[in-house]
């Protein structure tokens, strides 16, 4: 695990560096406080009763045991449910996906909550939960493509359009002297943090109090204040620290919902934690795919068309539509593109953002087509993707705000040892006669900016304060941002005050899109910018300052001081210009967003290439990830190692795409059938391999001041398909259908 | 597990009997009543002592965030620490031992070493996970004679955030450093712990346990309870009355006679390794892939095989070792062939009052050599799609008798008499091979594997073996890449 290359673009003194995180220390000593660790006084416990059925209704539940057990306090149903603002159905926003809280006797999806149990303790309540032996009247469910009818839906993941293409890809086919027409498909993932979802919630009168891990804090305060009739202000969320998100919490989900509504009945603090199992359901998923590539290349090898229909599952009562065509929409050059989709309604709950949402289910398709193209033009599969290039972005038109590309290809292929790949497959075997496969996937996402704001102060102490309610989830948030901040201000970071993960600070957007450190990051930049303005127009203004009239030569700042730009032997510290001017401290805000002119003309994306080495067993067709080396470019990096660990772990999750994850539904009655972390893999650490990130360097002075691009979700794509096609170059077999489990590489 | 905590009453007890259960957390003795609900270590850490930093994860074993060290006395008066999941762990388990958690180890203002080089490695991201890997690589750190390979160490932890390089890197540090020194009341503490609660529902010897089983017939009997605490939590089983073998040493002893090795029933797989190891290695590297470190530092092989799993991983070594079993009760001793124990899909032959006491296994003859084989999804922490054990006796380069067992392919563990014989007589070629697959098997479809996969990799097994048995290869380990 070498960084190599390191972009190590030092920006102030603390943008660059190599810190370890911040709250490292809290994390390994236990004293990271995550939301159910915490216990206000006279707390009581909820505990979910979830359904056993897929559709239909429940008919009975036994309340009266339930509440006739000792310790029970009361049982939550539809019928005492504390009635809300607006229906849960009601489609406020775009974020405002349909919720499953008590309102009617309903069963749309198995484990969706039917009632909650509250009590003095956590067995109480979970005995009562048992107690209520629910009865349901079920109904037929559809939980496979095979079973329903397909539509056009009228819009893909938020609002994308369900078609988009040019040129005319049926003449491109035609013409092609290469094709290849395959189908990919692709199971549904759970997020599986480690931390289940978890609310403690307490009303204070009119003023409701949660921990509850979130990325997206202003996003929950708003679905709240809607549900619960409401101020957003009078919400007040605490998050400094998530067990993992990866996109299951960016959206309060149904249960955190009925944990504060189980504390509005009762008129008590109530914790709600869910189990394992009980995820399987009501937070989200990656939809399903059925991916249909068409694909054609001329005899040189340049691609002739492309056409992408993506079959893809929604839930019966709300629409999501897993995104997959964005990759397709970005990466190779082709006359003639199109992609299109298809929708179905399942008997499951709606599926939602899972890491890299359409990308990573897109990218697997994508790749592996592209890769089959290259074999049926003969060419080694790297050549074919550098000879289809894109030098602007395929779908638009619009040059890339940057794309270092080539350079993760060549050194992430240099590193591998691309070089000795024999073309064919089933060409090399190991000294124990393990079948040996070399493969390669690009990887793209998007560099998204949503909006933010930040605040910024400087003291008359000399210190700094930057206060931001940005979401810290594991990717580095207090550590990462903080030196953005520290820089901001020009401090060292042991004077900087920094403050995020709860509702009252400024809204810093939602933690997902990999767009955080981008979003949150400018808006950090902007506010102590102002700051600084602020400060300096102090200094210029106070005719004893050595400022004084600087006016358009400007100041500098730098380690707690301001100097004149033209003359840096005249400055003074802030310490200085503040007591001077018998301030306690200057303030400045700052906003964070993508600049409209440059996304109206621009197409800001990652990029980054995967190799992997394969070995498959001949006989028992056990597939081991042996080496993987991903190159990647997304512009500026803040803090190498928070980079190289978003990269490692996105890899590891492509790792577990192409191998191990794959919930699976009981056709019969729609339940999953391995709801647990025994039977739903994800890696464990012998099923990883060596595995190196190469850091690219990239400079992107378009995207945004700071040059960042996002780097948490692009680690997955790329990697799924260089491990599949490693395992045709090993085996000679396509396997088109994730994960590439034991039993589908029989010989 | 709690779900059901209310029920999990122990047997037979009244008042007057010794009912008091004393274990040191962290340095503090703490007294809990045996006769009061069952919690779980991890309840009881969270709920009762409010110390959180022990995660709940999934509350079945799998995901190693509760992980705690336990700690007991050896003859030195040191203490041998191993790393249990505490989700699984009943309070009454922990009678006369030491529980460390992750806020013990660090004295202000300075970290446990292994604690600093988590930080330093980076080897956190959201740190759900990270108590849990401090204490498996704390109760690492502190057993330098008896460390597993680092993989093995890590298997029950899952991280779903970092990919594992930096925790590995950061254990890979651990392995080279020196024992920390531990605070010298944690030893003192466990020393100054009472006596050991001793009654029905905890006997201390066999004629005890006869009594306590023939009072109770209906009472199950909680060796390491890993197969026990994931049906109540899994399953919302009540399991009725419990009787718990932790005070029963001579249910754990395992002895090496002239011809054979003899385990007692209740032994961790963690006490019964070094014997494997030595003796049968290829049983030993299946053993290894049973679970994980946390789960085989409680579970025993006399659990494995009560539970009567039809992928129960040690039964197919059992049988194919010839291994005998001797059962107990209040009216005498029997004993019984591996291979005969299972009367259908999890199910014994075990009777009323009836339990497993010891496992015979002979030694191997000079012309013997044993392989086995485990085939699952996952590398670690996987259920066996497929498992299979051989032993092979050989007359010079003849094969002269092949004992052959498998797990997953029918409702329990079997032997595989079609193809022993196919073996034996030389009809090797994939056809006679899958030939013989047949006669002894239909296998079942499930999401481990279809059948069609499971006759298919059978045969890849049996090739497998024969392959290395020409090329002479020493085969003694469960396949690996
Ligand atoms: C996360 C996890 C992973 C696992 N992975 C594997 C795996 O890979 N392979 C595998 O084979 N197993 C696996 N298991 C299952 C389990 O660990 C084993 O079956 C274990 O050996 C059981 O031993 P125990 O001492 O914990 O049994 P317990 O749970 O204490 O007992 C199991 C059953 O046997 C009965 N019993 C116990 N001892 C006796 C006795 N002496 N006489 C009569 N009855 C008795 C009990 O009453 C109970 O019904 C796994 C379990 C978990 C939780
Ligand atoms: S909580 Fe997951 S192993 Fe105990
Ligand atoms: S750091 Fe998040 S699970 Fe390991």
């Amino acid at each position: 695990m070498n960084i190599m290359n390191t972009a190590h673009v030092r920006h102030g003194s603390n943008i660059g560096q190599n810190l370890t995180r911040r709250e490292g220390a809290l994390k390994v000593t236990g004293a990271a406080r995550y939301a159910a660790d915490h216990h206000p006084a006279g707390m009581l416990y909820a505990v979910l009763a979830v359904s056993a059925v897929a559709r239909g209704r429940v008919t009975a539940l036994d309340v009266a045991a339930a509440k006739a057990h000792p310790g029970v306090v009361d049982v939550m149903t539809p019928q005492n449910a504390p009635k809300l603002a607006h229906h849960p159905d009601e489609k406020t926003n775009p974020f405002a996906f349909r919720l499953d809280i008590l309102q009617d006797a309903q069963v749309r999806y198995a484990n969706q909550p039917i009632a909650v149990v509250i009590g003095e303790s956590l067995e109480a309540a979970t005995e009562g939960a048992v107690l209520l032996a629910p009865a349901y009247q079920a109904e037929d469910v559809v939980v496979r493509f095979e079973d329903g009818e397909h539509f056009v839906p009228a819009a893909v993941g938020v609002g994308a359009p369900a078609e988009e293409g040019h040129g005319d890809v049926e003449a491109g086919l035609r013409n092609a002297a290469q094709r290849v027409d395959v189908t990919y498909d692709t199971p549904a993932h759970y997020h599986n943090a480690l931390e289940p979802h978890a609310i403690v919630a307490e009303w204070q009168g009119e003023r409701l109090i949660i921990d509850t891990p979130s990325q997206g804090m202003a996003i929950a305060q708003g679905r709240l204040a809607g549900l619960f009739g409401i101020a957003p202000e009078d919400i007040y969320i605490r998050s400094p620290y998530l067990g993992g998100g990866f996109g299951g919490k960016g959206l309060i989900a149904g249960p955190q919902v009925l944990g504060i509504m189980a504390a509005k009945l009762v008129g008590k603090p109530v914790k709600l934690v869910m189990r394992r199992e009980q995820l399987y359901g009501p937070i989200g998923h990656r939809g399903v795919t059925r991916q249909h590539m068409r694909l054609g290349a001329d005899t040189e090898g340049g691609l002739t068309a492309i056409d992408h229909h993506i079959l893809t599952a929604t839930s019966r009562f709300d629409d999501f539509f897993e995104p997959s065509a964005g990759v397709t929409h970005t990466l190779y050059a082709t006359p003639a593109l199109l992609t299109r989709y298809e929708g179905m309604r399942f008997d499951t709950g709606t599926p939602l953002f899972v890491r890299a949402p359409g990308e990573a289910s897109g990218s697997v398709a994508l790749e592996g087509a592209i890769d089959e193209l290259a074999e049926a033009c003969g060419m080694d599969p790297l050549a074919f993707r550098l000879k289809n290039y894109a030098e602007t972005e395929p779908l638009t038109g619009k040059p890339f705000t940057s794309k270092a590309l080539r350079a993760c290809y060549a050194q992430g292929a240099a590193r591998f040892g691309w070089a000795k790949r024999p073309l064919a497959a089933r060409m090399m075997t190991d000294a124990q006669g393990l079948l040996t496969g070399w493969g390669v996937g690009t990887a793209t996402f998007p560099a998204h900016m949503f909006q933010a704001s930040a605040r910024a102060e400087i003291r008359s102490d000399g210190s700094g304060v930057v206060e931001i309610g940005a979401h810290d989830m594991g990717q580095g948030a207090w550590t990462a941002l903080a030196q953005i901040a520290a820089d901001g201000l020009s401090l060292d970071m042991d004077k900087l005050t920094f403050r995020i993960g709860t509702s009252d600070l400024p809204d810093a957007g939602i933690a997902g899109g990999s767009a955080h450190t981008a979003t949150a990051g400018s808006a950090i930049h902007n506010a102590t910018g102002a700051a600084i303005a602020a400060l300096a127009d102090i200094a210029m203004r106070d005719e004893t300052s050595p400022l004084f009239g600087a006016g358009n030569a400007g100041v500098v700042s730098r380690d707690g001081h301001l100097y004149r730009r033209d003359d840096e032997s005249r400055g003074e510290s802030y310490a200085t210009i503040l007591s001077r001017a018998g301030l306690d401290s200057v303030e400045g805000r700052g906003e964070g967003a993508a600049d409209q002119a440059v996304t109206e003309n621009y197409a800001g994306h990652a990029h980054g290439a995967v190799f992997a080495e394969v070995k498959v067993d001949p006989e028992l067709g056990q597939v081991r990830v042996t080496r993987l080396v991903g190159a990647f470019a997304a512009g500026r990096v803040i803090n190498p190692r928070m980079v190289e660990s978003q990269y490692l772990g996105g890899m590891i999750w492509g790792v577990s795409f192409a191998l191990h994850e794959e919930a699976i539904m009981d056709r019969r009655t729609g339940r999953p059938v391995n709801g647990n972390l025994a039977d739903y893999h994800v890696p464990v650490n012998a099923d990883i391999p060596s595995v190196e990130a190469i850091l690219i360097d990239e400079q992107d002075s378009l995207i945004n001041a700071l040059g960042i691009k996002g780097v948490g979700e692009i680690g997955i794509t790329g990697t799924a398909g260089a491990i599949v096609n490693a395992i045709w170059h090993a085996t000679g077999i396509r396997v088109r259908s994730m994960p590439v489990t034991l039993d589908k590489l029989l010989f | 597990m709690r779900a059901l905590n209310m029920h999990i009453r122990a047997v037979l007890l009244t008042e007057s009997d010794m009912n008091e259960i004393h274990f040191s957390l962290n340095g503090a003795m703490r007294q809990v009543s045996s006769l009061g609900p069952v919690v779980t270590l991890l309840d009881h850490l969270r709920l009762a002592e409010r110390l959180t930093a022990t995660k709940e994860g999934c509350a079945e074993g799998d995901c190693g965030a509760c992980t705690v060290a336990i700690g007991q006395l050896d003859e030195d008066g040191q203490i041998a620490f191993r790393a249990v999941n505490s989700c699984l762990m009943l309070t009454h388990e922990l009678d006369g031992k030491l529980v460390v958690t992750t806020e013990a180890l660090a004295k202000a203002p300075s970290l446990h070493q292994v604690q600093e080089l988590m930080v330093e490695r980076h080897a956190s991201q959201c740190g759900f996970c990270t108590p849990g890997f401090v204490m498996s690589l704390f109760a690492y750190e502190q057993s330098p004679a008896t460390r597993p390979a680092l993989h093995e160490m890590l298997a029950g932890n899952l991280c779903r955030c970092t990919g594992y390089r930096p925790i590995i890197d950061a254990a890979h540090d651990i392995a080279a450093r020196p024992q920390s020194l531990l605070p010298a009341h944690w030893a003192a503490s466990v020393a100054a712990l009472p006596d050991a609660c001793i009654n029905a529902a905890a006997p201390a010897d066999l004629d005890e346990l006869d009594r306590a089983l023939h009072n109770t017939p209906s009472a199950k009997l909680l060796a390491g309870g890993t197969d026990l605490g994931v049906a109540i939590a899994k399953y919302g089983a009540d399991p009725g009355p419990l009787i718990s073998l932790r005070n029963l040493a001579a249910l754990r002893e395992v002895k090496l006679s002239e011809d054979a090795l003899m385990i007692g029933a209740a032994a961790s797989y963690s006490t019964l390794l070094p014997f494997l190891e030595r003796l049968f290695p290829a049983f030993a590297a299946m053993v290894r892939r049973i679970g994980s470190l946390q789960i085989r530092n409680v579970a025993s092989m006399g659990g494995n095989l009560c539970n009567a799993s039809p992928i129960g991983d040690s039964a197919p070594c059992l049988i194919a070792l010839d291994a005998i079993l001797t059962l107990r009760s209040i009216h005498g001793v029997r004993e019984v062939q591996a291979g005969d124990f299972f009367a259908g899909y999890r199910k014994t032959i075990l009777r009323e009052g009836e339990y497993l006491w010891r496992i015979r296994i002979p030694l191997l003859a000079p012309a013997q050599s044993f392989h086995t084989y485990k085939l699952a999804k996952r590398y670690e922490q996987d259920i066996s799609t497929v498992s299979a054990a051989f032993r092979l006796t050989r007359d010079n380069d003849r094969l002269i008798d092949v004992r052959a067992a498998f797990g997953g392919m029918a409702a329990t563990p079997v032997r595989a008499r079609a193809i022993e014989a196919a073996l034996v007589g030389g009809r090797h070629e994939p056809a006679a091979l899958l030939s013989a697959i047949d006669e002894d098997f239909t296998p079942l479809s499930d999401f481990r594997g279809s059948a069609d996969y499971r006759r298919q990799a059978s045969c890849g097994i049996l090739q497998k073996l024969l392959a290395q048995q020409e090329q002479s290869l020493s085969v003694e380990d469960v396949w690996q890449l």
